[in-house]
């Protein structure tokens, strides 16, 4: 199922609770000239030391990008998929950026909630439930 | 019959240069050395490659090659263009005097400034015969400029001014007139505008 959440929603605090093995489209859009080509980077990150923004390489898509060219500004509108790896559950921002082009990111701050993976104590801990009641019905007396 | 010009005056501007050209040159260009070069008319230069600046030789000393200290906003917003690409500048002057003189129009781009130096490769000469006039007459003519020459300083991302001279009679500095396109291509407003989990 397809979930959207606009720029706005996520200006005003909302997240995207994702989980891993999700896949997450980032659609973004620039303006260019002259260019044939360009890198495209999204990751996720978190902040080290209070400012120091780290990519998590478990959360990252490269992408490269064939232009049209053109000497008048163009409107190119994008999109690339970011799929969740195997990274920790928390709070992660979303960074598109154009790594060869200085000054060109976007980025929104604690944007994405990445939900803790299913660990096997949360699908045992039912099974031996269930398995210990059972146990319990054989165990209560019964009436001849 | 004295011989006067007047009033170079700047009235339109044409980009000619193509996209396909931007690139090749600047990139197979190896840079010129310091060195003395000479012009077609045998007017002899003096280039410093460090500084990217060039100076005029004339009766054994050095000039560099600057902008007029009048300046006037040129009379167009801000054209671009691309590295070798033509640029036709089209010019009005007042001439009077005998016909059969012939002259030199020279054109050239430099830093947005006032007295700010020329860039090496965005220059270019031509030669006009002016009609005989015994009163003033405005002479309309235009000069194509190659925006930049294999070897030289690109100026990429950097605005320029231009103006004009006829021998010593120099028009103003026209600042703002062009901005050099980066060639490698140039980017802005780049934006998330929305995330889907798919």
């Amino acid at each position: 199922m397809l979930v959207e959440t606009s720029i706005a929603a996520l200006a005003d605090g909302e997240k995207v609770q994702v989980s891993p093995g999700d896949t997450l489209r980032v659609n973004y859009s620039f303006r260019y000239r002259i260019a044939k080509a360009v890198s495209v980077w999204a990751s996720l990150y978190l902040y080290s030391a209070g400012f120091i923004l780290n990519r998590v390489s478990g959360a990252q898509e490269k992408s490269s990008i064939t232009l049209t060219e053109s000497t008048e500004w163009q409107d190119y509108p994008g999109q690339i998929d970011i799929t969740i790896g195997s990274i920790g559950a928390g709070s992660f921002g979303l960074i598109v950026e154009m790594p060869a082009i200085p000054g060109m990111e976007a980025k929104i701050d604690d944007c994405i909630e990445v939900m803790a993976a299913p660990g096997i104590t949360e699908w045992i801990e039912p099974l031996i439930m269930i398995a210990l009641m059972g146990m319990m019905v054989r165990m209560m007396p019964r009436e001849e | 019959m004295r011989v006067e010009v007047a009033e170079i005056s700047l009235v339109g501007v044409q980009a000619l240069g193509s996209v396909a050209q931007v690139g090749a040159l600047e990139s197979a260009a190896p840079a010129l050395p310091s060195g003395w070069y000479t012009d077609p008319a045998g007017q002899r230069y003096y280039y410093d490659a460090p500084s990217g600046r060039m100076y005029v030789y004339s009766a054994g000393l050095l000039y560099p090659l600057t902008l007029p200290d009048d300046t006037v906003p040129a009379p167009w917003s801000r054209l671009d263009v691309t590295f070798a690409s033509t640029v036709r500048f089209n010019l009005t002057y007042k001439y009077r005097g005998p016909g059969s003189k012939s002259f030199t129009l020279y054109a050239a781009v430099g830093n947005n400034a006032a007295g700010g130096g020329e860039w090496s490769g965005y220059a270019k000469s031509k030669g006009i015969s002016p009609v005989e006039s015994a009163d003033w007459t405005t002479i309309s003519d235009s000069i194509d400029v190659v925006m930049g020459q294999a070897g030289f300083p690109t100026h990429s991302g950097e605005t320029g001014a231009v103006y004009f001279k006829i021998e010593s009679y120099k028009s103003p500095a026209y600042l703002d007139a062009l901005y050099v396109v980066t060639a490698t291509g140039e980017f802005d407003t780049l934006a998330i505008t929305n995330l889907v989990k798919v």
